[in-house]
């Protein structure tokens, strides 16, 4: 149900709301008109204007209404309150609607989801009411407030400004009461859209590496408000009609309605075909025109207004099926496509046009609960029904369950769980009830999180990993369950400890690049890339490889930081079996780094013609090879014993990190997946924290080697600290 | 591994198979293959694989001194060595190093296969319109000088001077050629890997000669090796001591004619060629998009191969190259149709490789010995857990 305030008077809030929608509309259109830049007057820019003259809210200026309550009026753009909420039955059902975007059909939800994920940084947007009292918007309804009511949307405060100081130059005035860095809204910055355009446009001629973080950052803004405008475009929809009256040809066509709506002159595309020709011809051949002609010369020439307002407004959602297969049509209608197949003669797109009927009842049923959730359950079963006859709508249900069962925040969850019930074992060392719940809290984890990549494997029709968000997902599970398996060959609750946090880690990082990224984590292949044979072996393995070479390191870790800070300092069996772990581990990666880096190699050849082209990914991979050979050949040789592998181990997960995601950010080779700041500075993060576990490490060599006899305390040795528990 | 020898061929030995010397290896290559992945933000991959990984010794900037280094070819050289002599010949031979021994072999037979690959492989390019046809591909780096002659027959004959012979020329370097089949001799000069022909005055423009009002500039390498154009200065002496300089250059239309004894001869640099041993038409060329987006989707050649005057329908993409005769053609690349038509471009690149299928077999080899060696090692310990439990208990 719509709740409406106590003091909402339904006639003047309406036309209030009306109003604050036109003039909200006109304004981003006459920002975002392609005219604009050669006309201050928006030439097509206020499609209300185009479509009607006649109406009577067109053109004027509505929104500045002084007594209106809880408006944010910013620089000539009023924002309204929200005083309606989405019938959450009609939500449930928009959810699943099968949409294309990014080149793949997806459930609306998702498309939703990421969007605001990237003007937002977060999957859900706080309302902050008038009251004071904050009420989260799901992404679809999000998602509804920014298409059909714009003129509140602008007021939604989503778009985050790193330092607004640098817009205060610019004639930026910031609400009281604001930090320097805050989320505005699109009201907000209205005033400075120009300007924001502007300098962004500066900037992204630098290359990405090269900009500072406020460029890099305005850039950003630049994009998420351009988002944002085409959004709200989709409210023209509910304005598209035109005056058809008084016209002998179109009256009875329109079955003697004075307006008709798109959905309706497309359903009669036929005559205005028809009608165009005619009037051509007529023109053409010089003849006198017929009674009433010049009346439908007039609605031609409004007809043709509307399509063209249509064809620049309604490119950015395509939300319509079409007929055929997907290989014969792969392209969802947008409204501007649709106009346009709707217009060539012989086209047969009834269902298409309900549809576009539907999304128009939509647009228009904003105040009516039960008119509103009527036109969602039909836009949901005209869609769901259209892509089903194109086997589209199978794996739509599964995404949106995909998605809300959240596999990254509750993996995350139980990871940190199983993390914290590891370390209760260091202190209850002889529970084994406690013991077994590390065990299985951790297999609980790992198998939620293989649900979630094998859903993602079923709708994707993929193997685990072809992105590197997939990477962060696939590893993270492999750290996990290596860990187990090594926690129960060599059980010393150590391990177990290690892989939590580390899957823990992991699953951190899946969600902030989830974030940064701020784009579906589900995108379409390059086609080098579509090969399932090839992804389910190469990439597997390799991934596998890393996985294993990080969690050997990361064991490792406890060996050269519980020496050198004299834990269990005479438990040698204890370190003996740190050390073998290490060593198994190591094995086990490098099984999986050669045959992995190898494969690579054999892909790379049916690809690309060659078998080794020393492209940064490539050296990656055989870096990991190289440096787990080292050490296992040292071991060997006898050059190094346990502390040697373990200290070597650590320095292997700097070479995964290379290897995994440095490469990625040189920008160049075949593997460059693109320059992401953020990720640089977490890469960085990591060799500092690695450099300082090799610190440690050499400073209790030398301290070992050199300065035992010399040192402060009793006998040299350091003062003893706390001991884990016995094994 | 067996007691130290006493004598020297026994200490080389020792030397050469010893753990250590993998080690120093290892780090070596470890070390060089992350320089060589840095280096390749400012350099091109080309000029990268021949400083680092092709090359003898490599002089790496440290600090303010430039230290030498060996390459990586020399490096992979000995590292064969050591593992023949290491890891096949002294080694232990029993059922605890059963599946070293097959990794060991498994790696011998990988570089084997890359040796044989760079010793005897070519590799090159060909791009045809649609409804064009060839029987050759070019190489991406290597030059070659051609002078042409039209034979009274019609037919014509071409003469090559291969790259290696002037592409180390440098600064001041010449190289002069004769040949009994032609009436002149050619002076090379002044060689550059990137160069661009520019309008110059004078006689001399940069310490470079002008001809007819052109200089050849040389240019920095382009990051994408392929995209430099080589060019350079020919003198040609005429057996009556009359001489003619002029300017070749790899991004030039038409080659530089010159007469001498009565004939026409073309004289130009071209990227080098190779025949193939059957001739490829385009008969169609596809590319798919996302839908909606402006990524591809796939792209796909429909050619025609045609072999002792038997022709076949094959269809190249991407992972699904064509294999025949020892040459492997794989789609690379396109063009968008010019303007005026609607033909597109297809780009194949093209390989010999004798070698081609031997990582394969290494690999299926390496694995087979990594799963000996380590399930082996597994079993073990597992088994002497459980004794170890058993006793416990």
């Amino acid at each position: 149900m719509i709740r409406l305030p106590t003091r909402f008077h339904p006639k003047h809030g309406r036309l209030k709301t009306l109003a604050a929608a036109v003039l909200a509309i006109s304004a981003i259109c006459l920002l975002t008109s392609p005219l604009r830049a050669q006309d201050d007057t928006p030439p097509g820019g206020d499609p209300g204007a185009a479509m009607d003259e006649s109406d009577p809210h067109a053109g004027h200026d509505h929104g500045a209404d002084p007594h209106a309550e809880h408006t944010h009026d910013s620089g000539g753009l009023t924002a309204q309150p929200r005083l309606h909420s989405w019938p959450a039955e009609a939500i449930e059902l928009l959810r699943r609607v099968p949409i294309q975007d990014d080149g793949r059909v997806k459930p609306f939800d998702t498309f939703a989801r990421y969007t605001l994920l990237r003007l937002n940084g977060r999957q859900r947007f706080t309302l902050e009411n008038p009251d004071g009292s904050k009420t989260d918007l799901d992404p679809v309804a999000w998602m509804l407030d920014a298409m059909l009511t714009p003129e509140v949307a602008i007021g939604h405060r989503m778009f985050v400004v790193e330092d607004s100081n640098v817009l205060v130059a610019d004639g930026f005035v910031p609400p009281a009461g604001r930090s320097r860095r805050d989320r505005f809204s699109y009201a907000e910055l209205f005033p400075v859209r120009d300007r924001i355009a502007k300098l962004a446009s500066q900037y992204a001629r630098v290359k990405e590496q090269d900009r500072t973080v406020t460029q890099n950052q305005l850039v950003t803004l630049d994009r998420n408000l351009a988002d944002f405008e085409q959004l709200t475009h989709f409210s023209i929809l509910k304005e598209l009609e035109t005056d058809v009256s008084g016209a002998p040809r179109f009256e009875e066509a329109f079955d003697g309605h004075a307006t008709a709506r798109l959905s309706e002159i497309l359903a009669r595309a036929d005559l205005v075909r028809v009608a165009i020709d005619e009037t051509a011809r007529a023109h053409g051949d010089g003849a006198a025109p017929e009674p009433g002609s010049g009346r439908d010369a007039e609605v031609l020439s409004r007809i043709a207004r509307l399509v063209q307002v249509v064809d620049t407004y309604g490119r950015r959602l395509a939300l319509i099926p079409p007929n055929g297969s997907a290989a014969d049509e792969p392209e969802y209608y947008t409204f501007a496509a649709l106009s346009h197949a709707a217009m060539e003669p012989g086209a047969r797109l009834k269902p298409q046009i309900e549809l576009l009927s539907e999304w128009e009842e939509l647009s228009r049923s904003v105040n009516d609960p039960d008119a509103f959730t009527a036109h969602a359950k039909s836009i949901y079963a005209g869609s769901t029904a259209l892509a089903e006859a194109r086997a589209e709508a199978g794996k739509v249900g599964l995404e949106v369950t995909y998605h809300r069962m959240d596999f990254v925040y509750y993996s995350l969850m139980i990871f940190v769980a199983a993390f914290l019930l590891a370390a209760c074992t260091w202190i209850w060392s002889k529970n084994r009830v406690l013991a077994k719940l590390v065990t299985f809290t951790m297999a609980g984890g790992v198998l939620y999180l293989a649900a979630g990549i094998t859903m993602r494997c079923i709708i994707r029709s993929r193997p685990p990993v072809s992105t590197l968000y997939e990477t962060i997902l696939f590893i993270s599970a492999i750290v996990v369950a290596v860990s187990l398996t090594a926690e129960w060959l060599w059980p010393k609750r150590v391990v177990a400890a290690v892989g939590s946090l580390a899957g823990a880690a992991g699953m951190f990082f899946a969600y902030k690049f989830e974030i940064e990224k701020g784009v579906d984590t589900m995108p379409q292949l390059v086609a080098v890339l579509d090969t399932n044979f090839w992804l389910a072996t190469h990439v597997t393995t390799v991934n596998i490889g890393y996985a294993a070479g990080l969690i050997a390191g990361f064991v490792g870790h406890v060996y050269v930081v519980g020496k050198a800070l004299g834990l269990r300092r005479h438990d040698d069996a204890f370190y003996r079996s740190i050390a073998r772990t290490t060593y198994g581990i190591l094995c086990f990666g490098l099984v999986f780094s050669v045959v992995g880096t190898v494969l690579g190699g054999i892909w790379a050849n049916d690809s690309w013609g060659r078998f080794w082209g020393w492209d940064p990914k490539e050296n990656g991979a055989l870096m990991i090879v190289l440096a787990e050979l080292i050490i296992l050949h040292a071991r060997l040789g006898g050059y190094i014993r346990d502390w040697g592998l373990a200290f070597l181990s650590s320095l292997l997960t700097v070479i995964v990190a290379f290897s995994w995601w440095h490469v990625n950010l040189l920008g160049v080779g075949l593997h460059a997946y693109g320059f992401t700041s953020a990720i640089k500075s977490v890469v960085i993060g990591f060799y500092a924290f690695e450099g300082a576990i090799a610190l440690t490490g050499l400073g209790y060599l030398a301290w070992t080697r050199f300065g035992k006899s010399s040192a402060p305390g009793a006998n040299g040795t350091p003062p003893a600290p706390p001991a884990l528990p016995k094994a | 591994m067996s007691r130290r020898s006493t004598t020297l061929p026994g200490r080389v030995l020792d030397v050469l198979s010893s753990f250590g010397l993998t080690i120093v290896i290892l780090t070596l290559l470890l070390f060089l293959t992350w320089r060589g992945t840095l280096e390749q933000v400012d350099h091109s991959l080309y000029e990268v694989v021949k400083r680092y990984f092709e090359a003898v010794i490599v002089m790496i900037d440290v600090g303010p001194l430039k230290v030498p280094f060996p390459g990586v070819y020399p490096l992979l050289w000995l590292l064969s060595v050591n593992l023949v002599a290491g890891g096949l010949v002294r080694i232990r031979k029993n059922k605890a190093t059963a599946g070293v021994l097959i990794v060991h072999a498994g790696i011998l037979l990988l570089m084997g296969g890359s040796l044989v690959e760079y010793m005897t492989s070519q590799k090159g390019h060909t791009t045809l319109w649609e409804g064009e046809r060839s029987h050759e591909f070019q190489s991406y780096f290597e030059w070659e000088i051609t002078v042409a002659s039209s034979e009274p027959d019609g037919a014509t004959t071409e003469y090559v001077i291969p790259g290696e012979k002037f592409i180390g020329l440098g600064d001041g370097g010449k190289l002069t050629v004769h040949s009994a089949e032609l009436p002149f001799e050619l002076v090379v000069h002044d060689f550059h890997k990137n160069a661009e022909v520019v309008p110059a005055r004078g006689e001399r423009s940069g310490g470079l000669p002008v001809v007819d009002g052109f200089a050849l500039l040389p240019r920095k390498l382009e990051p994408e090796a392929e995209r430099d154009l080589a060019g350079c200065y020919i003198d040609v002496v005429r057996k009556d001591g009359s001489r003619e300089t002029g300017v070749v250059w790899g991004g030039q239309r038409a080659d530089w004619s010159v007469d001498a004894a009565g004939r026409r001869y073309a004289i130009g640099i071209a990227r080098r060629r190779w025949e193939l041993p059957f001739t490829v038409v385009l008969d169609d060329f596809r590319k798919d998009d996302h839908p909606g987006i402006a990524m591809a989707k796939s792209y796909e050649s429909d050619i025609t191969k045609i072999e002792n005057g038997v022709e076949e329908p094959v269809r190249i993409s991407m992972n699904a190259p064509l294999r025949s005769e020892g040459y492997t053609l794989y789609q690379a690349s396109f063009s968008e149709p010019m303007r005026g038509s609607d033909r597109y471009a297809s780009t194949f690149a093209v390989v010999r490789n004798p070698a081609d299928r031997i990582p394969l077999y290494a690999c299926i080899v390496i694995t087979i010995g990594l799963l000996v060696h380590f399930v082996r090692k597994l079993v073990l310990h597992v088994k002497r857990q459980s004794t170890v439990a058993r006793s416990a208990a």
